[in-house]
């Protein structure tokens, strides 16, 4: 029941190069004849935060890691993308109960997990025992009910309810999402809905699935129910420097951006892709704004490449970097200046979290970051589409 | 006795400390940048036994355990919030850093001094008023006072969960 401990077993541990490193120094303080993994297969290990590195420092925290999955045989992902998508692509199953050192872990409940994130030595008690306390949380409904209208996407409908719901709004709650606004959306559509639940603190979140069979108990109580009509939905932005200050479009329409960035666990899929190749396709980026697309993992990298996208964001004059999470948190490329404007697909606006604290960030779908990268200021992508 | 460094709502982890800062396991080094931005004056005035008071949600966003350990290291062994995001909340636990949760309003401004007393849950104010906390459970009470989560699994090689 809600507020109760509860110990449970894990099908999964997911950990990535900043959270692992503190994960292996903890990991080396259990007892000599304690220091066994509860099962090689089930752990899964990421360089993407900061891969490959630009700093000596961090480049002796990879060999650390590194040294220490070869020790063990642990399978680890360098530089193939960003965390997240790559579990999703290729190890996430309906019905999974996964623990992950990274706070937005419960995505992977846009494919049925349920996933719970972490910090560093709640990981090396994972690898150890397999198993993770958690406190049971009261749940929040979210019903997302109608059609998207044209130029309008899942960024769109998450920032509604991050709106909504309140950066506090969700806090340490599971939030539950169903409604017929869903059923059309594949598990990569749905990650910016599913990412952004941490955004309101929420403790992890589920897509209900009926053709997955994954309902809700008869019966279930929720603290609280919304109801999310997309239809009339606008294209919004989350405004510095919190990522609850959401407002319309139409409120921030012309500000000057510096920097575009397009990817992150948030919106660097595919179809994210497909989206801004429309927008992008035999158009010019305004010069004077740096724009940066980086596909989320490898293969959605390759198959951006076989359609052309690559091509066409390089001949618009944007830049294309390698798989991984980029600048979204300020440690790898594109690291804003003081005074500088970004807008961005991924999933934070903090200050200073993508360089300078007196940088402001604006959150946004693809579809209004590649408009606005041609623009060179915040533009309404229904005029592009 | 400690000085009380008075923070508001939703404090982030990244305000605790920038992600570029977080390319070193050195509690020490991580602890030159704690709240960097948010606070610049706090790593050279921070002293050994000060207290952190925050509003709600601290330390929400990244999962990033850079955030306990700036903390801990900086010599600050007890945060007093209205709440806490999770993730952090259990970084405190497992660092030996004791994450409080006040259960009634306090009147308090940064800069006071201040102790805590946790054989009462009590937060000892500025004038000796005292201020109710909400204990810690049992279970958690037991990892952090045992010295945080490894050595506490070293003891009891698994989790022993008591009540709520």
């Amino acid at each position: 029941m809600e507020g109760d401990f509860a110990i449970i077993d894990l099908d999964l541990v997911m950990s990535h190069d900043t959270t692992t490193p503190l994960a292996v120094e903890a990991f080396n303080r259990f007892d000599d004849k304690e220091r066994k993994l509860f099962d090689v297969e089930k752990i899964k290990i990421f360089f993407d935060h900061v891969y490959p590195s630009s700093y000596p420092s961090a480049s002796e925290l990879h060999r650390l890691v590194y040294e220490f999955s070869k020790k063990h045989g642990i399978e680890l992902y360098r530089g193939e993308g960003v965390c997240h998508t790559l579990m999703i692509e290729r190890y996430i199953k309906s019905g999974m109960i996964v623990a992950g050192g990274d706070s937005h872990t419960p995505v992977y409940g846009v494919a049925g997990a349920l996933a719970f994130g972490m910090g560093s030595t709640d990981v090396a008690a994972c690898w150890k025992s397999g198993k993770t306390w958690i406190e049971i949380p009261e749940s929040i409904l979210i019903d997302v009910e109608g059609e998207l209208p044209r130029g309008v996407y899942p960024k769109d409908v998450a920032l509604s309810y991050v709106k909504e719901l309140t950066s506090k709004g969700g806090l340490n709650r599971a939030l539950e999402f169903r409604g017929g606004a869903l059923k059309a959306l594949d598990k990569y559509e749905r990650m910016p809905i599913g990412v952004m639940a941490t955004e309101v603190s929420a403790q992890t979140q589920i897509f209900w699935d009926e053709k997955e069979g994954l309902v809700a108990d008869e019966g279930a109580e929720y603290s609280d129910e919304y109801k999310l009509d997309v239809g009339e939905l606008e294209p919004l932005v989350a405004c510095p420097h919190e990522v609850d200050n959401v407002r319309n479009i139409r409120e921030v329409e012309g500000t000057e951006i510096d920097q575009v960035f397009i990817g992150s666990c948030t919106n660097g899929t595919y179809k994210d892709l497909e989206i801004v190749n429309r927008v992008l396709k035999g158009n010019k980026v305004e010069r004077d704004t740096r724009t940066i697309i980086i596909p989320a993992t490898r293969s959605i990298y390759q198959q951006a490449l076989q359609r052309g996208f690559i091509n066409n964001f390089l001949e618009a004059g944007a830049m294309v970097c390698y798989p991984g999470c980029g600048p979204c948190l300020g440690r790898q490329q594109g690291a804003l200046a003081s005074g500088e404007k970004c807008l961005s697909t991924s999933n934070r606006n903090y200050r200073g979290r993508m360089g300078s604290p007196d940088a402001e960030i604006y959150l946004a779908s693809p579809a209004t970051a590649a408009a606005t990268a041609v623009n060179g200021r915040i533009t309404d992508p229904r005029g592009y589409l | 006795m400690g000085r009380i460094w008075l923070f508001g709502d939703n404090v982030t982890t990244d305000a605790i400390i920038p992600g570029r800062r977080n390319i070193t396991t050195d509690e020490k080094e991580l602890a030159r940048y704690a709240f960097e931005h948010a606070r610049p004056s706090f790593s050279r005035e921070v002293r050994d036994g000060d207290l952190i008071v925050a509003g709600n949600n601290f330390g929400c966003g990244s999962s990033r355990e850079h955030a306990a350990l700036a903390i801990k290291a900086s010599g600050v062994n007890h945060i007093v919030a209205k709440s806490f995001a999770l993730i952090f909340y259990r970084n405190c636990i497992n660092s030996g850093l004791y994450p409080l949760k006040s259960a009634e309003d306090m009147k308090l401004r940064d800069g006071d001094t201040a102790r805590v007393d946790l054989k009462n849950f009590e937060f000892i104010g500025p004038t000796g008023a005292s201020y109710k906390l909400i204990p810690l459970p049992p279970f958690l009470l037991d990892i952090i006072s045992e010295g945080g989560l490894i050595r506490y699994l070293n003891r009891h090689k698994t989790f022993r969960i008591s009540g709520r």
